[in-house]
C-alpha cells in the first residue's frame, strides 16, 4: 500500500488506496479502516462491472 | 526560427446550462476577436480548435461557420491539456513560416465526455479527477505537513481573484471556513477545494514578428515546453509529492526562452484542485520542496489573477486557451480591474490527467 484516503462521491463512503504489485500500480478498495502506507495487502477479487468499469479489492496481510 | 505573438484574444462568460451548441460557444469570442480586429477570412491561415467534444470534423466546421478558409485546421485533444497544446502547434505553423497567422478556439460544454477517465484501468472503480487528486494531497500533508487550511488558501485567493473577471463562472468570495466546511468529496478534498466542470470558450490569434510590427506592445511567445510522461495516474509520476511532466516541460520552457524565474512577474497554474496550485509552486521552483503550502501567502507574483480554474471553471478544452489569453492581457496592459502593475513576464502553466503531461508556457513584451 503506498497511499490511502476515503471517498464520498456521490454519497457513497469507502476507503481506496494506491497499491504496488509486483510493479503494477492500482488504485483499489478496502472494506476496513484499519490501514497504514506499507502494509502489506492482497487481492482478494477484481472484475468487471457491467457499465464497463473495472475493480480491484484488497484487504490486509494479517500478521 | 520566427518569432511568435499574441496579437488579440477575447474569452466568453463561462456558464453552466448554456443553451449554445459547442460550435456556437467556439464561435462567439472568436467573432468577437475577428470583428474588434477588423479581420479579413483572408488574413487568418490556420484555425486550430480545442475540445475534448468527440464532434467529427469540429475544426472545419468551426472555421466555416466565421467565413475561414484556413490553409491548415484540425482539433486538438489532450484533456485539461488541450488548449495548451493547441497554442504550441499553432506557434509551431508560425514559427517554422507555414503560416503567418492562427487562430486558437477552444470551447467545451459541461458533458464533455473528458469529465471521466475510463480508459484508464489502473483507476479501478475511481475515475473522477478528484480520487488521484485526493491521493497527491494525503502524499504532500503526510511527507511535509501540507494542511487543509492552506489548501482552503488557494481557494480562497482565487474566487477572491474571479470578483474582478467579468467571465468568471465564480463571482463571489469564499471564506476559509465555508472551503473547510464544504461537503468531503475525497478526503482531504472537500466542494470548493474543486473546480467546477462548465460551458465557456476563449479565441486567441498568434501572428508571426512580421505581422506583430503593427500592433502596439506586441506579446511575444518566448518559450513552450511540454512532457508527457503517461496516460495512467499509475505511471504519471514515481513521487507523488510532485508532477514530473510539469518539472519537465518548465525546465525546457525556461531554457528556451532564456528566462530566469527570478523575471516571472505574473503566472497561471493549474489549479483543478487546490493541492495542484501547491504542488506547481514547488514544480516550477517558486517554492522550495515542501514550502508549497506556506508560499500561498506571498505577495511577490501575481498567481492566477482571473481566478485561476478554481474561480473561472473548467471548460477542459477552453482552459488553456484562456490561460495564455489572461497572461497576454496582463503583459499587454489591458486586463482591466485586474491589471497586475508593470509585468513583462509572464508563464501559463497547465497539467492533464492526474499530471501526466503537462505545458508551461513563457511570455514577455
Amino acid at each position: 500500500m503506498i497511499h490511502f484516503t476515503k471517498s464520498y462521491v456521490k454519497g457513497i463512503e469507502g476507503c481506496y488506496g494506491l497499491v504496488e504489485m509486483s510493479g503494477i500500480k492500482l488504485i483499489g478498495s478496502f472494506d476496513t479502516v484499519e490501514l497504514r502506507e506499507g502494509l502489506r495487502v492482497k487481492m482478494v477479487t477484481c472484475g468487471v462491472r457491467p457499465d464497463g468499469t473495472p475493480y480491484y479489492f484488497f484487504e490486509p496481510i494479517r500478521g | 526560427m520566427r518569432k511568435v505573438a499574441v496579437s488579440s484574444w477575447a474569452t466568453s462568460t463561462f456558464t453552466k446550462g448554456s443553451k449554445m451548441s459547442l460550435f456556437e460557444l467556439a464561435c462567439e469570442p472568436s467573432v468577437q476577436l475577428i470583428r474588434r480586429n477588423r479581420l479579413s477570412a483572408k488574413e487568418i491561415d490556420a484555425v486550430l480548435f480545442s475540445s475534448c467534444a468527440t464532434d467529427q470534423y469540429s475544426s472545419a466546421i468551426i472555421s466555416e461557420m466565421l467565413g475561414i478558409h484556413p490553409k491548415i485546421t484540425y482539433r486538438i485533444d489532450n484533456l485539461c491539456n488541450s488548449g495548451t497544446n493547441a497554442v504550441t502547434s499553432a506557434f509551431a505553423i508560425i514559427a517554422s513560416g507555414l503560416c503567418d497567422t492562427a487562430l486558437v478556439v477552444g470551447a467545451e460544454k459541461v458533458d464533455s465526455p473528458g469529465n471521466k477517465l475510463l480508459w484508464d484501468v489502473t483507476r479501478g472503480s475511481f475515475m473522477f479527477p478528484v480520487h488521484w487528486a485526493a491521493i497527491f494531497a494525503k502524499a504532500h500533508m503526510r511527507r511535509y505537513g501540507t494542511t487543509e487550511e492552506q489548501m482552503a488558501k488557494v481557494s480562497v485567493k482565487n474566487h477572491k481573484n474571479a470578483t474582478k473577471n467579468p467571465h468568471a463562472l465564480f463571482g463571489k468570495e469564499v471564506a476559509l471556513e465555508e472551503v473547510m466546511n464544504s461537503k468531503k468529496i475525497a478526503s482531504p478534498i472537500k466542494l470548493l477545494d474543486c473546480s467546477a466542470p462548465c460551458d465557456g470558450a476563449s479565441a486567441i490569434l498568434l501572428v508571426s514578428e512580421e505581422k506583430a510590427r503593427s500592433i502596439d506592445n506586441p506579446v511575444f511567445i518566448k518559450g513552450i515546453g511540454q512532457q508527457t510522461t503517461s496516460a495512467s495516474f499509475a505511471k504519471a509520476t514515481a513521487d507523488l509529492t510532485s508532477i514530473e511532466a510539469a518539472k519537465r516541460a518548465a525546465h525546457l520552457a525556461f531554457e528556451m526562452s532564456h528566462t530566469k524565474l527570478s523575471q516571472i512577474d505574473v503566472a497561471e497554474l493549474h489549479d483543478a484542485f487546490t493541492i495542484l496550485e501547491i504542488l506547481a509552486y514547488e514544480d516550477l521552483g517558486f517554492a522550495k520542496k515542501g514550502e508549497g503550502g506556506k508560499f500561498v501567502d506571498q505577495q511577490h507574483i501575481a498567481i492566477n489573477p482571473r481566478g485561476g480554474i478554481i474561480g473561472c471553471g473548467h471548460p477542459v478544452g477552453a482552459t488553456g486557451v484562456a490561460q495564455v489569453a489572461e497572461i497576454a492581457s496582463q503583459l499587454a496592459g489591458k486586463a482591466g480591474k485586474r491589471q497586475v502593475k508593470h509585468c513583462k513576464t509572464g508563464l501559463v502553466h497547465n497539467l492533464a490527467a492526474a499530471g501526466s503531461s503537462a505545458s508551461v508556457v513563457i511570455m514577455g513584451v
